[in-house]
């Protein structure tokens, strides 16, 4: 008997390839701080748990600042939590600091939408820190301006290789009865 | 990454560098373009020796690698060194030793578009990957 199967998977249509240079979970910790270790951590969670319930039927809300409030570390005998976060008006992001108790009651909200929104500012300003950069860089083949304009658009953009999407595949699954 | 050599070669760097030691140059294709690499030389010389020299070709510059010396600077650019030289009819001293730190942004670590580091591995022994479709805002 032969039954069809069908799975989506979230995955663009990027290559990523994996790189020796060590695992952030084991390692990162020889060149950052522990609190700066933990919060870069906690945010690959976040990303990772927004990943998985975008797959769901159900619109999921994830709490960002609760999320990362249920985090810490003991340093100098405290307990040191990853940063609030509170979006500005202009999408600017401000963190507030760790702290033994944080209270984030008066504070909005800090969704996935927002995270996201502030992040694409983020990769915006790093994208054109990487073009002033290298425009000073003697090298055989430059990155062009447009290859800089097209990561731009890579990120503002709600399609392409960078975005998740769900493709349907259907499978053959064999079951033998006998 | 360190680069520790024991013996002062008379054969460049070369030989023990490989690809990164070549006289004519090389670029670290790797680094992210914002991100800048910092080399520190604390090497173990004898006075009378020459340091070895770090050269930035684009610039047209070197910098001479005394010991305690950093240079900042993009590895996208093309760049290399030479070793350091005993005295002349000097045989090189065991105890003479080049090392050099480097430390540089890799764009696996500072822009993962397309080369991830793994976030950590499972329990069946492979690497846990974000990829850009999970870490791209």
């Amino acid at each position: 008997m032969v039954l069809p199967l069908t799975i989506i998977i979230f995955s663009g249509q990027h290559q990523n390839t994996i790189t020796g240079h060590g695992v952030w979970s084991h390692d990162a910790h020889v060149v950052m701080q522990d609190v700066s270790h933990i919060k870069l951590i906690t945010m690959s969670l976040l990303q990772t748990c927004s990943y998985i319930t975008n797959q769901m039927h159900t619109p999921v809300t994830i709490d960002v600042n609760k999320f990362m409030e249920s985090f810490s570390i003991k340093a100098d005998g405290r307990n040191v939590h990853p940063p609030s976060w509170n979006a500005g008006e202009d999408d600017s992001v401000t963190f507030y600091p760790t702290a033994d108790v944080i209270s984030l009651s008066p504070l909005k909200p800090f969704t996935m939408e927002d995270y996201s929104r502030c992040r694409r500012v983020e990769a915006i300003r790093w994208i054109n820190l990487q073009e002033k950069r290298a425009s000073i860089i003697p090298r055989l083949k430059p990155v062009t301006p447009e290859e800089y304009q097209e990561r731009r658009d890579a990120v503002n953009s709600n399609s392409g290789p960078l975005r998740r999407k769900g493709i349907k595949v259907q499978l053959l699954w064999l079951n033998h009865h006998y | 990454m360190a680069n520790l050599l024991t013996l002062i070669s008379d054969k460049g760097l070369e030989s023990s560098m490989g690809f990164f030691g070549q006289a004519k140059g090389h670029t670290d294709e790797g680094d992210d373009e914002a991100g800048l690499t910092c080399m520190i030389s604390n090497s173990r010389l004898p006075n009378n020796y020459e340091c070895g020299r770090f050269h930035l070709f684009g610039a047209g510059m070197y910098v001479i690698l005394k010991p305690k010396t950093a240079s900042i600077f993009s590895g996208l650019g093309k760049h290399g060194g030479t070793p350091a030289i005993a005295p002349k009819g000097v045989s090189p001293s065991k105890d003479a030793v080049r090392l050099m730190i480097v430390l540089y942004g890799p764009k696996a670590a500072l822009s993962p578009d397309g080369t991830s580091m793994p976030l950590a591995s499972l329990p069946n022994g492979t690497p846990l990957v974000l990829g850009p479709e999970i870490t791209n805002p």
